[in-house]
C-alpha cells in the first residue's frame, strides 16, 4: 500500500494533509508517494483517516 | 385531474427541512389569507427582490411559507424548533391547503 | 419582530458594524469545515481558543452596546440585549434565566452550531460542536450580570450536534481557562477601491441596492436560511481570532504550510456551498441571472454579490476565461491580522484566495449555471477535474501593501 493509494486524487492530497496534522506527522507531505509503506504506518493512518473522515 | 402542484425536497443545506412546491398554474391567489385564517400565531410579510415581490407566512416555530421568488413556485420551510411528527403534520396540512385552494380556483 | 440589538452601522469598504464588531456572513458549511479544521490536533487545545474568541468577540460588542444604553442598562435590558443579539445574527434561541452571577444553566432550544452542524455531515458528532456559543453565553452571562467578563468557566453538557434534543451548557464562576484581551478595529486601507468593472453588463449598485431590501436577520428561532444554506452573520474578530491561533500554534509543529492549505480548502468549501448557494438561488435568478450574457458576467455579479458581505471591497481588475485578478479593499482577514498582531511576514487571506478561485472554477469547470446539486460527490467531482484554478496572493495589505490582490489561474 502506498499513500498515492490510500489518498488518491486532490481530495485524497487534502485528506492527506488532516492526517499529517492530525498525526504531527510533517514528513509524510515529503515523502514519495508511490513507496510501499509499512504495514503498522498504513494501520494507523487508516485509523486516523477513519476519524478524521467522521462528522 | 391533473394534479396541481409536484413536490420537491431540497437536498442541499436544509436536508428535509425545505420543500419546494412547483405548480402546473400558479401559486394560488387565497394563499396568504387562508394560511393567516388556518392558523393563530402566523404573520404575514414582504420583501421585495429585484422586480418581484416575495411574500412570507410565518407560523412561529413550526414553519415558513414564500413564494413570489419565482414563477409558480412555493416554498415551505420547516423549522429545527419543531418536533419530527410536527413537521410532517405541518407538510400534510400546507398540501392539503394548497389542494383545496387549486381545486377551489379550479371549479370557481 | 422586535429585537433588543446593539447600535450597528456601515462602514467604508463594505464593512458593517454590530457594536463596534465588523460582521461577516458565512454558511453553515464553513463554520463546519473551519471547525473541523481547528480540532485537528488535539494536542493545539483548540477548543478553548474557540470559546476564548467568542468570549472576547461578543464581549467587545456588548461592552460598546452597554455604553449606549441609558445608565448601562438594566440586567433585564441586558438580558434582552444578549438574547436577542444571538438570535438576530443566526446563532439560534439562547435561554439565559438559568444564570446568575454565581453561575448555572444555560439552554439552547435551537443552535446553528447546534442542529445545522448535524445537518451538514447528517449523523451526530462525537463531540459537541456548539463551542462558539460556550464563548458566547459566558460573555453574555457576564454581562448580564455585571461582571467581569473572564467570570465564567463554561462546560458543555449537551449538544443537538451529537443528537440531544436541545443544547445545555454549564457556567461555573470559577474563572475563563483561556481568555483574549480584545482590541480596537481600524480600517485599513486608504486606497480607493475605484469603480467596478465597466465591461459588463452587470449593474454592481443595482444588486446591492436589491440585496439590501432583504431580511437577512434571524427568524424566530435565530437562524438564517438564505441561498439554500443556513447564514450566520458573525463576528469577523472570531474568524480572524481562531484562525490566526490555529496557525501560530501549527507554526510550532512545523505544519503550518499544511495549516494554511487547510484554511484555503475550507475556503473552498465556503466558495461551493455559499456562492453555490447564491448563484443558484431564487434570489440569483430574480436580481443578478437576467444581468449575465456571458460566464464573465457571472464573475462579476458574484463579485457584486461578496461586496455586500462584509469581507472588504472587491474590484475585478483582470478577467479571462483562464486568470482573473481581483483586488480587495480591507479584506477581513488582512483587518484583524493588522489589529491583532501588526504587519504579517506573508499573507493571511486564504478565505478570499479560495474564494476567488472557487468562484471560478464553479462558473468555469462547474457549469453552476446548470443548477447542479450541492452535494459531497459534486464536489469531489468538480474538484478532481484538470484545469482548475489555483490561487496566489500576490498582494497583502497584511503585508502593508495598499490592498489584497488575489491573482486565480488555470
Amino acid at each position: 500500500m502506498t499513500l498515492q493509494e490510500l489518498f488518491p486524487g486532490k481530495m485524497g492530497k487534502v485528506e492527506l494533509t488532516r492526517i499529517a496534522i492530525r498525526l504531527r506527522m510533517p514528513q509524510l507531505l515529503k515523502s514519495p508517494t508511490d513507496a510501499p509503506l509499512d504495514e503498522a504506518l498504513v494501520a494507523t493512518l487508516q485509523t486516523a483517516l477513519d476519524t478524521v473522515r467522521k462528522g | 385531474m391533473r394534479q396541481p402542484f409536484q413536490v420537491e425536497v431540497d437536498e442541499g443545506c436544509q436536508r428535509g427541512l425545505h420543500l419546494r412546491f412547483h405548480f402546473a398554474d400558479r401559486v394560488p391567489d387565497e394563499l396568504c389569507e387562508t394560511v393567516l385564517a388556518r392558523f393563530d400565531d402566523a404573520f404575514a410579510g414582504w420583501e421585495a427582490l429585484g422586480a418581484r415581490t416575495v411574500r412570507r407566512v410565518i407560523v412561529p416555530f413550526r414553519f415558513e411559507l414564500r413564494w413570489g421568488h419565482a414563477d409558480a413556485e412555493l416554498s415551505l420551510i420547516l423549522r429545527f424548533s419543531a418536533t419530527p411528527e410536527e413537521r410532517v403534520l405541518d407538510q400534510r396540512s400546507v398540501e392539503q391547503l394548497v389542494t383545496q385552494l387549486c381545486t377551489c380556483e379550479l371549479a370557481a | 419582530m422586535t429585537r433588543a440589538l446593539a447600535p450597528a452601522a456601515p462602514r467604508d469598504h463594505g464593512r458593517f458594524l454590530y457594536g463596534g464588531e465588523p460582521l461577516v456572513f458565512h454558511c453553515n458549511f464553513y463554520n463546519y469545515w473551519l471547525q473541523k479544521t481547528l480540532l485537528l490536533d488535539p494536542e493545539l487545545q483548540m477548543e478553548e481558543v474557540i470559546q476564548a474568541a467568542a468570549s472576547e468577540a461578543a464581549g467587545q460588542m456588548f461592552r460598546r452596546a452597554a455604553a449606549a444604553l441609558p445608565g448601562g442598562g438594566t440586567t433585564s435590558d441586558r438580558l434582552a440585549l444578549a438574547v436577542d443579539s444571538f438570535a438576530e445574527l443566526g446563532f439560534g434561541t439562547v435561554d439565559l434565566s438559568g444564570v446568575s452571577a454565581e453561575g448555572g444553566t444555560v439552554t439552547l432550544p435551537v443552535s446553528h452550531y447546534g442542529q445545522c452542524f448535524r445537518q451538514v455531515v447528517d449523523s451526530d458528532f462525537a463531540t459537541p460542536q456548539s463551542l462558539f456559543d460556550a464563548g458566547f453565553v459566558s460573555a453574555a452571562a457576564a454581562f448580564v450580570h455585571g461582571v467581569p467578563r473572564h467570570t465564567f468557566q463554561a462546560t458543555i453538557e449537551a449538544c443537538a450536534s451529537m443528537g440531544a434534543p436541545s443544547g445545555r451548557i454549564r457556567l461555573d464562576a470559577t474563572g475563563a481557562a483561556l481568555t483574549f484581551d480584545g482590541y480596537a478595529h481600524e480600517a485599513h486601507s486608504a486606497g480607493d477601491p475605484g469603480a467596478p468593472f465597466a465591461d459588463t453588463s452587470v449593474d454592481e449598485a443595482a444588486i446591492l441596492g436589491a440585496l439590501g431590501t432583504l431580511d437577512f436577520s434571524g427568524n424566530e428561532e435565530g437562524l438564517i436560511p438564505r441561498f439554500g444554506v443556513m447564514l450566520t452573520r458573525h463576528f469577523a474578530s472570531f474568524y480572524n481570532r481562531v484562525s490566526f491561533e490555529f496557525l501560530r500554534r501549527m507554526d510550532k509543529t512545523g505544519l503550518l504550510d499544511a495549516a494554511e492549505m487547510l484554511l484555503v480548502d475550507t475556503g473552498y468549501r465556503c466558495a461551493f456551498h455559499t456562492f453555490g448557494g447564491i448563484m443558484t438561488s431564487a434570489e440569483w435568478d430574480a436580481v443578478i441571472r437576467p444581468q449575465c450574457k456571458t460566464r464573465a458576467d457571472w464573475v462579476h455579479g458574484m463579485v457584486a454579490t461578496v461586496n455586500a458581505l462584509g469581507w472588504g471591497v472587491w474590484r475585478v481588475s483582470e478577467l479571462s476565461e483562464d486568470r482573473v485578478v481581483v483586488r480587495i479593499y480591507d479584506d477581513y482577514e488582512s483587518c484583524g491580522q493588522l489589529d491583532m498582531y501588526g504587519r504579517s511576514e506573508r499573507p493571511v487571506s486564504h478565505l478570499a484566495a479560495a474564494a476567488v478561485a472557487g468562484t471560478m472554477n464553479l462558473i468555469y469547470a462547474a457549469d453552476i449555471h446548470e443548477k447542479p446539486t450541492l452535494d459531497l460527490d459534486f464536489y469531489a467531482r468538480a474538484f478532481e477535474q484538470d484545469g482548475l484554478f489555483e490561487p496566489e496572493q500576490t498582494r497583502s495589505m497584511a503585508m502593508g501593501h495598499e490592498y489584497t490582490e488575489i491573482v486565480a489561474s488555470r
